[in-house]
């Protein structure tokens, strides 16, 4: 190593003492740095928590905009309808930005308690779904949300909701911004994954709360207790029951747990397109990891174009069905999708 | 008064994302060697060392810059030690405060691990764990600037670009940098002690 610097001539005592100082430090070595997995895994959950609390810090000043907002607005209307008593619609409020879309239903649902078919989604907007329902909601940040039957919930901002009752299953790339589900016994957040919240109601002991990560990792800040953090895993679920215990349990990839979440993919057009892509798609919408046995195989199956409708199936039963007219095979084995290729 | 720390604070609490990465990058690695003094456990250290930040983030808007941001994190992290001790229901390490000023004092509580005596600070292994131990008690540019310098062997001028500082910048935060040390070395070690080793290197 080396450790000296021709910009910085050492000159009398000070220059010894630099140098002394030098070997001090050179000999003592370098500060030893944590593991990158517990760097990792505490930066996570302590940025988690900064942006909770830096949310709950601007809904605070919203409220209190908002407070000052309705003072100011109730001063201007007093002062209209004294000087104009007929013109007090004069003053209206301009509606909001849409924070989501919904872009997929099946069944009924209410959104503030009227009848949707697709809707934009606002700030406060609370949206019941029916029995047998189910939709997905993309946000315009680039999170999606999809809602099972005898959900309810309401939006607060675009990133943040209250879950009352049902499930709820977020789909989020690396990057994408973060999403907080609060519910009655904690609050969920995301660290890039796909994971799946559900509470229950357990009759007069209040709500259980069960998250299920199959992608990434999810983080539950539970309620009752400042520090207690629960981090959920990849291909992990967690309970927390109504009495605050807490369950751990494994999962599998293609889980029959995920399937009303599946069933609400975004559709796939194979038309003119490789058997490559389509696997890709399978792979992103599930969590998977493509693995072509060989070069050879992955040359082929992106060589191998799809003609036809794939129609509305989740994408793994889809995958089934595209497959079986191909010579390709796909076969789930823990996080991997393998891909084979009969001759 | 820390102003840089309690600008750092201000933009933590408006939500700005690099001054996450900031403090995060800043603090994190100083609070788990911290930690680690005390738990000689991973995980331990680790679940410590996310409490301590999570409680500062927490209580960021009391923090008013009379202490530089290490040392007032090293008193949440003191706390929370406490608090586990306490929990396991083992004996309750007190840390009892011997000096006025709060940062020498978490620099003592940073070399005082269970089964280290002060007064057997001879071998080479404990001048260096104190030298790691200065390092990390001094504003951070500080600690980074030596470390770069002098163990990882960066030039000024490598030095200015990681800082973002011009060259001249670099060599008077350098010059500061070294000040520092040896004002806190002598400190922890003893003036006459420091003496010593500044004139005979280990």
């Amino acid at each position: 190593m080396k450790a000296s610097d021709s910009n910085e001539p050492p000159h009398g005592n000070r220059g010894e003492q630099n140098d002394k100082l030098a070997q001090l430090l050179a000999k003592a070595g370098a500060r030893p740095a944590p593991a990158a997995r517990i760097e990792a895994e505490v930066r996570a959950a302590v940025h988690a928590e900064w942006l909770h609390l830096t949310q709950g810090r601007k809904r605070k000043q919203q409220q209190r905009w908002l407070a000052a907002a309705a003072v100011l607005v109730c001063a201007i209307s007093a002062g209209l309808w004294v000087r104009h008593p007929a013109n007090v619609d004069d003053v209206t409020a301009s509606s909001a930005g849409a924070l989501a879309v919904v872009t997929q239903l099946h069944g009924n649902a209410q959104l503030n308690n009227a009848a949707i078919a697709t809707a934009q989604i606002h700030a406060n907007d609370v949206l019941r779904s029916g029995e047998d329902a189910g939709m997905r909601i993309d946000l315009s940040n680039g999170v999606s949300v999809r809602v099972a039957a005898n959900t309810e919930l309401q939006w607060r901002d675009a990133n943040s909701l209250q879950l009352s009752q049902g499930m709820v299953y977020v789909d989020s790339h690396a990057n994408a911004a973060p999403l907080i589900i609060h519910t009655e016994r904690g609050d969920v957040t995301h660290l890039g994954t796909r994971y799946l919240v559900d509470v229950k109601q357990q009759s007069l002991r209040g709500q259980s709360l069960h998250v299920a990560v199959r992608e990434g990792k999810a983080l539950i800040r539970a309620t009752g207790g400042v520090d207690n953090q629960i981090t959920i895993d990849s291909l992990q679920q967690v309970n927390v029951g109504a009495n605050g215990d807490v369950a751990r349990g494994d999962l599998q990839l293609n889980d029959s747990l995920w399937q009303w979440a599946d069933a609400l993919a975004q559709p796939f057009m194979i038309e003119n397109r490789s058997v490559a892509d389509f696997l890709q798609w399978v792979a992103s919408e599930t969590g998977c990891e493509l693995d072509y046995v060989s070069p050879a195989v992955k040359a082929a199956a992106s060589h191998t174009v799809l003609h036809g409708q794939a129609g509305t199936q989740p994408p793994l039963q889809a995958m089934q069905t595209v497959l079986s007219t191909t010579d390709f095979h796909a076969a789930v084995s823990g996080r991997q999708l393998v891909i084979t290729q009969q001759r | 008064m820390n102003f840089e720390d309690r600008r750092l604070a201000k933009r933590l609490i408006q939500g700005e994302e690099a001054a996450f990465n900031e403090f995060f990058n800043a603090y994190f690695g100083r609070l788990y060697r911290f930690a680690m003094t005390r738990m000689r456990d991973d995980d331990a250290a680790r679940d410590i060392v996310q409490q301590t930040l999570c409680r500062a983030l927490r209580k960021i808007d009391t923090y008013r810059g009379e202490a530089a941001m290490f040392t007032w994190l090293c008193q949440i992290c003191r706390s929370q030690l406490s608090d586990h001790f306490e929990a396991q229901g083992r004996y309750a390490r007190r840390f009892v405060p011997v000096e006025d000023d709060p940062q020498i004092q978490a620099a003592l509580d940073a070399m005082a691990s269970p089964d280290a005596d002060p007064e057997l600070m001879t071998g080479r292994s404990e001048i260096a764990r104190l030298v790691q131990v200065v390092l990390d008690s001094l504003p951070v540019r500080y600690g980074d600037a030596l470390e770069w310098k002098y163990i990882e062997g960066l030039s000024v001028d490598e030095i200015a670009q990681r800082l973002n500082l011009q060259h001249g910048a670099a060599q008077s935060l350098l010059q500061r940098a070294r000040l520092a040390f040896r004002d806190m070395f002598e400190k922890l070690y003893g003036a006459s002690h420091a003496l010593k080793l500044f004139q005979d290197p280990v």
